[in-house]
């Protein structure tokens, strides 16, 4: 099925549009690869030694939620089985996010569902309360659990340029889409190169009727980092490498975590040791030898199996890579 | 910060797919003698290398070899060789006559072998290039050198030159952004380089230009133990002259040899600890040496709490989505590549003449105390131990006392305890109970001085860094600041070479002095 974005994805060369290059239709498949080999007993390590880490992670990651959604992988919030009544949550209708206070959960033909409360305003002063009950993942804890629920909710529009998303993963809406969002990547790394490649560089689809469909990587990625408006559904997140906070997840941990560089290596590879790793190092980088001992020493002291990934079987000439799995810890 | 679009990455992968490499060997036939001589030397009194006349002879020596093999400059540049520097080893040959007299007739041919070099007008590296260049057109080319020292003046000859006059002079660190060039001529054996610059290429052809007797291969190692695809590796191997009854193999060994590790401890001696202010007790704080682009290095403090002002060419957002390319930093955390910024006029501490003018005429009384308590603590310290010191100042009513901290209190550069009673603890102590409050305010005054000096300093530095074309920066790897509000305030930023492994014990007031490593 990824094929069939890599053979529309487009990228703009001075005024033209040009098809994406051979090594990165490479990295998306890395992505695509390390999300469909989900194991309940073992994470994919994949080491990569590339001559530019530029556009590497970005790449990866569009592969991730490219084939999540193809796949149709969505799982709920693990926090939500355990909310109080009254927690504030998100859900998205029409394209709108709106907002509710947990009530209670139903069980529709067999299936745990949610039920939320909503109150809305009438023109008259009155509020009334209403009810709506979604799947559970469709529902997201708010990020502002003091938010006024009294006031009319107008409901911001949660993804105002999805014309290049609609027309890489075919299809009309993205509402499905952002209703199953949940953070299914963490990027350890620098925002800024990462800026520059997801909000900045321009990319394009092919329509149906031959016309490019231009947007940004943001539009899929969904990077929490450049969100405007913290309670809008997001896919991604940038963990810096700078500063001495350890790296803290806004939602659960994602399956996957991309180490954009040695330096995010060698200062976090002590977090995350259940989730499958990309280590991502460049040659050009003062720490890259370093993170190369550290990711050999992974394979001698931690190694249980050594199995390639579907698809993952060449690389383009000057990248190396090595696979191998880990017990979960 | 300069970011690579895809069209760059693009050009990275037709590089590292087509990249073609070849050996440019040049002969010079007097420049020979002099490498194999002193090599003899180097192998005859490796064994006296514990008296420190042979070290400082030979190394004089060993930098003018390095530098006619890394610089495409005439051999009668006064940068690599001068006068003075020929002086100096003519000094040698007396105190030789006395200690080694069956050395003196080396050394002797060796001299006369620099003083001929000197006189030659040619630039045997930089012709070979030329002749090439001439050969194939090649334009877009560049040359890059394993010391940035020499960039300046390469240029200034590459210009007069009409063949390269559209030929880059480069450094290292400029290959690993979004420069790319046609070809690049390599100066020096590959294996002076890092491996990125042929695995990561920022060229479409790679020339190494070197003597002939040197070896230049590299054994390129795969990045990881079990690969799913390997790299194609092909550097072609061009065995060095053989000539001189030496075999090849010899001649490797003898490069192998030549790879000599960093002398830190050499380096660290060339600081004078001599110096001793006035009758007072010298602290001493542990330090790592940092060695520095053009043949300098500086000790930084090496506790935690020791923090040094550093540009971040590549520096990341911060929360408010602002670019942190100046910044302070545990000296623990500076490595191979940043760039420090260190005052070079005036001398000492950047942050302390612009403080001192902010405190103006109360500047001199408040130094005077500060001196006066800290020299007292340092005093009672001496004659009972860190440790005893500490114990007392708990006794006293302190709150943060132990060694550590003791020793930070001392120190000059730490300013006063965070803690009013840990002060008067120690104002109890040495006896000055009665002038706590005095005291404390004053040392309070100098830190609020000291925080808006530094705070000052950061934005003008914030501000030059924003403004200011900083490619000079990355190729020289050097740059220099003038702080006008700060009396002559010279501040340069230095690219850092290397770290030393291990820390020395230093006067903390030669902290932070940069410092020349060049005799």
């Amino acid at each position: 099925m990824i094929e069939n974005q890599l053979s529309n994805l487009y990228f703009k060369n001075d005024d033209h549009w040009c098809l994406l290059p051979e090594w990165s239709h490479f990295f998306i498949k890395v992505g695509s690869a390390i999300s469909e080999a989900k194991n309940r007993e073992h994470r994919n390590i994949i080491g990569l030694s590339v001559p530019s880490k530029a556009y590497c992670a970005s790449l990866i990651s569009l592969g991730v939620i490219i084939e999540k959604e193809t796949k149709k992988i969505g799982c709920a919030d693990s926090r939500i089985g355990s909310m109080l009544t009254g927690t504030v949550v998100t859900y998205i209708e029409k394209g709108k996010l709106r907002k509710g206070t947990f009530d209670g959960f139903e069980v529709i033909d067999g299936k745990q569902r949610i039920r939320i409360k909503i109150l809305k305003k009438k023109s008259n002063g009155i509020t009334m309360c209403t009810w709506v009950v979604l799947p559970s993942e469709q529902v997201k804890i708010a990020y502002d659990q003091e938010v006024n629920l009294s006031r009319k909710q107008g409901g911001s529009n949660v993804a105002p340029n999805n014309k290049f998303a609609c027309q890489l993963l075919s299809v009309s809406s993205l509402d499905t889409f952002l209703m199953n969002a949940q953070c299914e990547i963490a990027i350890m790394g620098s925002l800024t190169a990462l800026r520059h490649e997801v909000m900045l560089t321009h990319f394009a689809a092919k329509a149906e009727n031959e016309d490019f469909v231009e947007g940004n990587l943001q539009e899929i990625l969904r990077v929490r980092n450049f969100m405007s408006n913290p309670e809008h559904p997001f896919k991604s997140e940038v963990v810096k490498v700078a500063g001495n906070e350890q790296p803290r997840f806004l939602d659960v941990m994602p399956d996957t975590i991309i180490f954009n560089g040695a330096a995010s290596l060698l200062k976090w590879r002590d977090f995350c040791r259940n989730a499958n790793w990309i280590v991502i190092l460049d040659r050009t980088e003062t720490k890259y030898r370093d993170g190369v001992d550290m990711l050999n020493g992974d394979y001698v002291q931690n190694r249980t199996k050594e199995e390639l990934l579907p698809g993952l079987s060449v690389c383009p000439p000057g990248v190396d890579m090595m696979i191998f799995q880990e017990s979960l810890r | 910060m300069t970011y690579l679009e895809i069209t760059d990455v693009n050009k990275v992968y037709d590089n590292v797919n087509s990249l073609k490499q070849a050996d440019l060997l040049v002969n010079h036939k007097e420049f020979k003698k002099f490498y194999f001589e002193l090599k003899t030397l180097e192998r005859d009194v490796a064994t006296f290398s514990n008296d420190g006349l042979w070290p400082n002879i030979i190394r004089k020596f060993k930098k003018v070899r390095f530098d006619f093999c890394a610089a495409p400059l005439p051999f009668s540049t006064s940068a690599i060789i001068s006068q003075k520097d020929i002086q100096e080893l003519k000094c040698y040959l007396s105190r030789l006559q006395i200690s080694y007299p069956q050395y003196v007739k080396n050394v002797s041919c060796l001299i006369d072998k620099i003083i001929t070099l000197k006189s030659l007008s040619e630039n045997p590296l930089l012709e070979q290039i030329v002749m090439r260049v001439t050969e194939t057109g090649a334009a877009g080319a560049a040359i890059l050198l394993k010391d940035a020292r020499w960039i300046l003046e390469t240029e200034t000859v590459v210009r007069n030159n009409w063949a390269l006059k559209e030929t880059s002079i480069i450094s290292q660190y400029e290959l690993q952004g979004s420069n790319f060039y046609e070809s690049i001529f390599v100066i020096g054996p590959r294996y002076w380089f890092p491996q990125y610059i042929f695995t990561s290429p920022r060229a479409k052809s790679i020339i190494d230009v070197r003597y002939s007797w040197l070896f230049g291969h590299t054994q390129e190692t795969p990045s990881f133990i079990s690969q799913v695809c390997q790299r194609k590796i092909d550097v072609p191997i061009k065995l060095p002259d053989v000539k001189d009854g030496k075999t090849s193999m010899e001649n490797i060994l003898e490069l192998e040899e030549s790879r000599t590790p960093i002398e830190w401890n050499l380096i660290s001696q060339r600081i004078d600890k001599g110096q001793n202010i006035g009758e007072a007790v010298v602290e001493e704080v542990a330090a790592r040496l940092y060695l520095l682009e053009g043949r300098m290095a500086v000790f930084l403090e090496s506790e935690e709490s020791a923090k040094t002002l550093v540009i971040d060419l590549e520096g990341d957002e911060d929360e408010r989505g602002e670019l942190q390319r100046v910044k302070r930093v545990p000296a623990s955390t500076i490595e191979p590549g940043m760039y420090i910024l260190l005052r070079t006029a005036g001398g000492g501490d950047y942050i302390i003449p612009l403080a001192e003018k902010l405190l103006g005429k109360e500047s001199e009384l408040i130094k005077h105390s500060q001196l006066k308590w800290k020299s007292l603590l340092r005093d009672y310290a001496k004659k009972k131990g860190l440790f005893q010191t500490a114990i007392d100042l708990l006794d006293m009513g302190s709150v943060r006392a132990n060694e550590f901290n003791v020793r930070n209190w001392m120190s000059g550069s730490n300013i006063k305890p965070d803690d009013h009673k840990d002060f008067s603890a120690i104002m109890e102590l040495i006896g000055l109970k009665h002038e706590v409050e005095d005291y404390w305010q004053k040392a309070e005054k100098l830190d609020s001085a000291h925080r808006k000096a530094g705070s000052a300093i950061r934005r003008y530095l914030l501000k030059q860094v924003l403004t200011l074309d900083l490619t000079g920066l990355k190729k020289n790897g050097r740059m220099d600041f003038t702080f006008a509000e700060a009396d002559s305030a010279s501040i340069t930023a230095f690219r850092v070479i290397a770290v030393s492994p291990s820390t020395y014990k230093i006067p903390w007031y030669k902290h932070a002095h940069p410092f020349d490593i060049q005799d």
